[in-house]
């Protein structure tokens, strides 16, 4: 049975942040990580991009599997990237989110670490923006610290919350 | 004057009460150029990605109008239909 905990809740104060770091996550062999987000940037776009990284990481690309669409089109597609997923930008209904679940699978391994993620757009319009993926990352060891930064010269926003969790497998 | 950007801070090794457990600290210099560089890189791969997918629009449509003229498909143009 899987058991998942809270770890920490932050909610974006008014001026927005660039970024979102948990530090010194504690270890639990066999456990995975959860990142729940409820995100909006102010990118002068309607949704924008949302990366994560790990161990203090400063760039870096990873081999990701995805599927996107919106109003219009549905692509899928392999790419080289650090997405995390989505964020309605400022040309996205007032006061709408983002939600975005990403999975970090067995987040104490020292090999490959996969991540898989869900995000989709709150918009209230007829464009509907979905984006979901797995991605595969060296990080070298144990995941310890996670950042989510946003992609581009955007913040994000006042009232975005993010979550982490703790899943245990019994 | 010039916007000072922030980042949020949690450090899990400090208790929940611990005022320095969630802190907003502004960028440093390098965060500044990592962001720079981000931006330039973001903007590079949304011009890549919208290329690929006008030019994935355009096989398609030239497919189309290949098959109701009864014309032949180039191998990519037959891509796109068949997998």
């Amino acid at each position: 049975m899987a058991v998942k905990s809270l770890i920490e809740t932050v909610t974006v104060g008014a001026g927005g942040v660039t970024s979102i770091v948990f530090s010194n996550i504690a270890q639990e062999a066999g456990s995975d990580l959860l990142v729940v987000c409820s995100t909006r940037s102010n990118a002068a776009s309607v949704v924008s991009n949302i990366r994560l990284y790990v161990n203090g990481e400063t760039g870096g690309t990873y081999p990701i599997v995805y599927i996107t669409g919106n109003g219009s089109s549905v692509t899928a597609g392999l790419s080289d990237y650090s997405f995390a997923g989505r964020m309605n930008g400022a040309n996205s209904t007032a006061g709408t989110f983002t939600n975005t679940e990403a999975f970090i699978y067995n987040y104490t391994t020292t090999g490959v670490l996969t991540m898989g993620i869900n995000s989709a757009a709150e918009n209230n319009a007829t464009e509907g923006l979905l984006y979901m993926g797995v991605q595969g990352e060296n990080t070298g060891g144990p995941v310890t610290s996670i950042r989510l930064q946003t992609s581009d010269s955007d913040t994000i926003q006042h009232h975005s919350t993010v979550s982490l969790y703790l899943i245990k497998y019994d | 004057m010039a916007e000072i950007l922030t980042k949020l801070v949690v450090d899990l090794s400090k208790g929940k009460n611990d005022p320095l457990r969630v802190q907003s600290i502004p960028l440093t210099a390098d965060e500044i150029t990592e962001r720079e560089a981000m931006a330039v890189e973001a903007e590079a791969q949304r011009v890549t990605d919208e290329a690929a997918a006008q030019a994935l629009a355009d096989l398609k449509t030239s497919a189309r109008a290949k098959l109701v003229a009864g014309e032949p498909l180039t191998e990519a143009e037959a891509a796109t239909l068949v997998i």
